[in-house]
């Protein structure tokens, strides 16, 4: 029979002896980042590529430090690389809903949008004095007396002529009208009446006569208006480019290298000569006001809006978080002012998203915040395929609004887009949208454990030097290291392995730091961290405390002592929120005569999952292996978790639920006080299960609360030995020979711990019943009795 | 010195667009010398007439092709104007918190003007220069109306406002004392310019000129300057305006400086307002 373990085989303590250090004062933090090779190597590939599609999932658990490390990470790159330019949206003045994109070397943009204003300044002076000068008001009444003379010029010549025929020129209330003259008098009707009809007829066609000239006149007229307006049109354009020409060719010479900011600037000239009566009109009021100039309406179209301005980065490629990833952040959107209650937009209105602000550089995004906001994933990988940025509303892309809207000339994207999430999402998406492998092509895997050697240990102290400073708590000394870095393997859940997860650690950390500081310690020790980490689990425990109590108080039928036949305390993991604990659980089986089926009932109640049914199956095909290989077995057998009324999954209790039909068939009692778990394969060898502390714990409490018999113990897999992590009190009750740990490696060493027997004499008796039933079986076949059993193996 | 009195304008209006403007030529010279306004519309009784004719067609702006007139169409465009006329005077009147009488005559305009205006000290009329012939230097009825009525004329040019400067013509004849006495009272406000313009005469008569006009102005805040015409020319007194920049012209009606035809051609080319003393 296997003996129990060793205390020191229950607990791998952290050696003190390997540090050289006092406490954690003494030590410098950690440069590096502890156990993500992998992912750092991810990292480094991902930022360093420069091929499309090459963006970084980082995938790992919360609390891992990812989004820390990916942001120093991506930092200490950026700051070796080349500012990107610096973006601003002009407006279009041929379609001023398609705003111009610029862009300028990085910090140019302010300087850029202060010469436009100081730009605006200066025309506002220069264009009204130009307008004010005496030259220009004589051209302009020489314009005016040009047309006045055409005019009167052209009714003259008509007067004239109408003279010389005896007409003369009528203004009418709408216009005008020719009437015959006599003597000086427009001829009264009954004199015209009165002349001669040749004369009457004569005056008639010289009427006639003259009016088709009158109407050429008129016809000419609003034509010679044209004529003298597009004269001053062009006189005040000379004026405008005297004025502003020197003032426009200063900035284009500035930015001579710059062809569209050139092109622009010769879009603003011609659109100043334009709407020159902005310019002449607005300066007083702009005085009186006190308004800024771009403020006001006439004088927005010149603004520069800056969309991306690196003036306050230190330098290298921007990273930026984008904590809330919805559609506007991401991509930028076009606002709206309200005007007389209509809405109103133009390009200044247009405002950077996060992919403009980070351009050139990173964005960080967490990836379940980004698929949690309606098409903020399908713009991003709209943006990144297209490699460019276009800000469209949601209600244009989706044509929910038919308004016109403004549509920016979209700026070109060179970005590195570092997804942070869980591996969940990241399999997910892997598995369910084609896109996301044509974009994201690297993941950087944050794993959440690394080995435990006495290297790692050294360096693990490091990080908790590390963390202690950047949480400025007081420092440790050695003992609270070690047992820190003990804690490490046990939230790791395994004695060779130490957790990473920074969250955790720096939670106990400060934890520890407060109880020293309660006792008005100056460094804090492993009493404190002890008392931390038993906070930690009474905080959490109060279900397990329940559940314990029930147990205590008979409600939950355990047994922890004496021995029952077809009856064994099988070790449950409940993992709720960030706390897991176990509890035993009756396990019972049951045998007839039958055709050879072990009824879950779990299964059969759809209570069961299906590992924990194909555990049933697996020892189902270890009894007819090793009992039935000459003839059909011919029991039927049931097994139950009793006063489970809850899913039961994984197959952890699969070698207990053995023992358990074992125990059944052989009549041989299973001592109580041992509970058990490991799962079972077709040969009958224990296999290894998670959560094997805190089984142990769990069983170990109940014995505790009903004081130790000395025969208690808790059978796991020689292969969960590894992972051994107890608490003290357990160890200490296993140093006391009150409680004992077994590891065992095939079903005949549980049973034999089980029952005291021998493997040899246990096989003996399921031989035995296994015959005894199939006499039976054959006994009623002879007399035509079937068993409502043997039914089974047809209907199944 | 014999003060001008100017109880009386009168304001002659048309459809034109210059009406509004002569109105509030009115209204400021009616407000300077506390002055009754009145303004009157002729409704041009040829108008009337050539309605009759059968074959005569109307042209209007924008509408060169012309159409037919008759009696009742022209009555209703001519009630049209009136209506549309009242309105404006009332608007204007209410607007300058001012009374303003308003008549509408049927005659000859130019006749009709004379005959309204006798009861007044100033009429006050446009400068209709498009519907003139090649000879003429201003359009008929103006033409009419300078060398026909009786009291002192007004005649402005669209856009013209009564302001200083004022620039007056003076030769020593009672017409002109009348002609400095008003400009004196049109310019005075604290220290206020007054160009007086005298004669190309010798110099003894030059200095007994000055004198009394020295006379006259004493007492009164004003800086006067005399400038006396190498020429007496239209030309002349048109580059004395622009050089002092005169905003408003006096002259005396009688040929003593201008003839006739001067004065008119005086008329033509100036644009500030010019007032024709009796």
């Amino acid at each position: 029979m296997i003996k129990p373990l060793a205390t020191n085989q229950l607990y791998t303590a952290c050696d003190i002896d390997q540090f050289d250090f006092d406490t954690t004062e003494q030590l410098d933090d950690l440069q590096t980042v502890i156990g993500q090779d992998r992912a750092i190597k991810a990292l480094h590939l991902g930022v360093n590529i420069q091929h499309e599609g090459y963006n970084l999932f980082v995938l790992g658990p919360t609390g891992l430090g990812k989004h820390a490390v990916v942001r120093e990470y991506l930092e200490s790159q950026s700051r070796s690389r080349e500012t990107p330019p610096d973006w601003v949206y002009v407006n279009n003045f041929d379609k001023p809903s398609e705003p111009i994109a610029i862009s300028l070397a990085s910090e140019h943009a302010t300087i850029f949008r202060d010469d436009m204003h100081q730009l605006v300044e200066d025309l506002c002076s220069a264009i009204p004095n130009a307008f004010e000068t005496d030259e220009y008001h004589l051209r302009l009444q020489e314009i005016d007396d040009e047309l006045k003379k055409t005019i009167e010029s052209a009714f003259s010549t008509l007067n004239d002529e109408a003279q010389v025929n005896n007409m003369r020129l009528l203004r009418t209330p709408h216009g005008f009208a020719f009437a015959p003259v006599k003597n000086n008098e427009v001829i009264k009707p009954k004199e015209f009446d009165a002349l001669p009809e040749k004369e009457r007829r004569q005056i008639e066609e010289t009427i006639n006569g003259l009016e088709e000239k009158l109407a050429t006149i008129l016809r000419m007229q609003p034509q010679w208006q044209r004529e003298a307006r597009n004269k001053i049109k062009e006189l005040n354009r000379e004026v405008v480019m005297f004025a502003s020409g020197h003032l426009i060719d200063e900035l284009k010479n500035k930015y001579q290298h710059h062809a569209v900011i050139r092109v622009y600037l010769e879009a603003v000239q011609q659109d100043v000569i334009n709407n020159l009566q902005n310019f002449r009109r607005e300066e007083d009021a702009s005085e009186h006001m006190q308004v800024p100039l771009m403020k006001m309406p006439a004088f927005r179209r010149y603004e520069v809006n800056i969309i991306v301005d690196h003036t306050q980065h230190d330098g290298g490629v921007p990273v930026v978080f984008l904590d809330l990833p919805n559609y506007a952040n991401l991509i930028g959107a076009v606002e709206h002012t309200v005007h007389m209650g209509a809405l109103q937009t133009d390009f200044t209105l247009i405002k950077a998203g996060a992919l403009h602000q980070a351009n050139g550089g990173y964005l960080i995004i967490d990836a379940i915040k980004l698929l949690m906001q309606p098409y903020a994933w399908e713009g991003l990988k709209r943006a990144l395929l297209s490699q460019q940025i276009k800000i469209q509303s949601l209600g244009q892309i989706y044509s929910i609004v038919n308004t016109a809207g403004l549509e920016p000339e979209p700026i070109p994207l060179r970005i590195k887009v570092v997804l942070i999430g869980d591996r969940m999402l990241y399999y997910l998406l892997h598995a369910y949208d084609a896109e996301f492998k044509q974009l994201f092509k690297v993941a950087a895997d944050f794993d959440d454990r690394m080995q435990r050697t006495d290297e790692s240990q050294r360096v693990y102290a490091k990080m908790i030097a590390g963390l202690l400073h950047r949480h400025k708590l007081r420092p440790f000394d050695r003992l609270a290291v070690a047992r820190t870095i003990e804690y490490g393997a046990r939230l790791a859940g395994d004695a060779e392995k130490l957790s990473i997860n920074v969250m955790e650690i720096a939670d106990l950390l400060c934890e520890a730091d407060h109880y020293a500081g309660e006792l008005n310690q100056s460094v804090v020790k492993r009493e404190d961290v002890q008392r931390a980490i038993d906070a930690q689990i009474y905080r959490g425990g109060r279900i397990r405390t329940r559940l314990q109590e029930a147990i205590n108080r008979g409600i939950l039928m355990i047994d922890t002592g004496g021995a029952k036949v077809g009856q064994i305390n099988g070790l449950a993991v409940m993992q709720l929120g960030d706390v897991s604990f176990a509890i035993p659980s009756r396990i019972t089986a049951t045998t007839r005569l039958g055709g050879g089926k072990v009824v879950d009932i779990e299964r059969e109640t759809k209570l069961g999952g299906a590992i924990h049914s194909k555990g049933v199956l697996i020892l189902s095909s270890f009894l007819a292996e090793r009992f039935a290989k000459d003839y059909q077995l011919s029991f039927s057998a049931s097994l139950v978790f009793e006063q489970s009324y809850g899913r039961i999954e994984g197959d952890s209790a699969s070698m207990a639920e053995l023992c358990g039909l074992l125990s059944a068939l052989s009549n041989l009692p299973i001592q109580q006080g041992i509970a058990m778990t490991g799962s079972v394969n077709q040969r009958g060898e224990a296999q290894v299960i998670g959560g094997v502390n805190e089984k142990i714990e769990g069983f170990f409490d109940i014995c505790r609360f009903r004081g130790f018999t000395e025969q208690q113990g808790v059978l796991i897999p020689v292969s969960n030995m590894q992972h051994l992590m107890l608490r003290d009190d357990v160890i200490q009750a296993c140093e006391n020979g009150q409680f004992a740990i077994y590891a065992y490696s095939t079903v005949d060493e549980a049973m034999e711990v089980l029952t005291g027997e021998t493997t040899a004499r246990i096989n003996a008796r399921v031989e035995a019943r296994l015959h005894e039933l199939e006499r039976i079986r054959q006994r009623m076949k002879k007399n035509g009795k079937e068993t409502a059993n043997d039914n089974e193996k047809n209907t199944d | 010195m014999k003060k001008t009195q100017i109880s009386h304008i009168l304001v002659a209006i048309d459809a034109g667009v210059a009406s509004r403007n002569i109105l509030q030529a009115g209204i400021v010279l009616a407000n300077r010398f506390n002055a009754r306004l009145n303004a009157v519309f002729i409704e041009d009784i040829d108008l009337f007439h050539v309605a009759e004719l059968p074959f005569v067609r109307e042209f209007i702006y924008g509408s060169p092709a012309g159409r037919l007139v008759n009696v009742a169409g022209m009555e209703r465009s001519v009630q049209t104007q009136t209506a549309r006329l009242r309105k404006l005077v009332e608007s204007i009147a209410q607007q300058n918190k001012i009374e303003i009488t308003f008549d509408v005559l049927r005659g000859n305009i130019a006749s009709a003007l004379c005959d309204a205006s006798k009861q007044t000290d100033l009429l006050v009329i446009g400068k209709n220069t498009q519907l003139r012939t090649k000879n003429q230097k201003i359009g008929n009825i103006t033409r009419f109306i300078l060398s026909t009525a009786s009291c002192n004329v007004v005649v402005l040019q669209y856009g013209n406002i009564i302001e200083r400067p004022v620039v007056v013509s003076f030769t020593g004849s009672e017409t002109s004392q009348n002609a400095l006495s008003l400009a004196i009272e049109l310019a005075y406000e604290d220290h206020n310019q007054l160009i007086v313009l005298l004669p190309a005469v010798d110099a003894r008569e030059y200095q007994k000129l000055g004198e009394a006009i020295n006379n006259s102005v004493q007492g009164h805040s004003l800086q006067v300057s005399l400038v006396k015409l190498s020429h007496n020319t239209a030309e002349q007194i048109l580059q004395v305006i622009r050089q002092f920049n005169g905003r408003i012209l006096l002259l005396e009606g009688s040929d003593a400086l201008l003839t006739n035809v001067q004065k008119q051609a005086l008329i033509a080319q100036a644009d500030i307002p010019v007032i024709m003393l009796r």
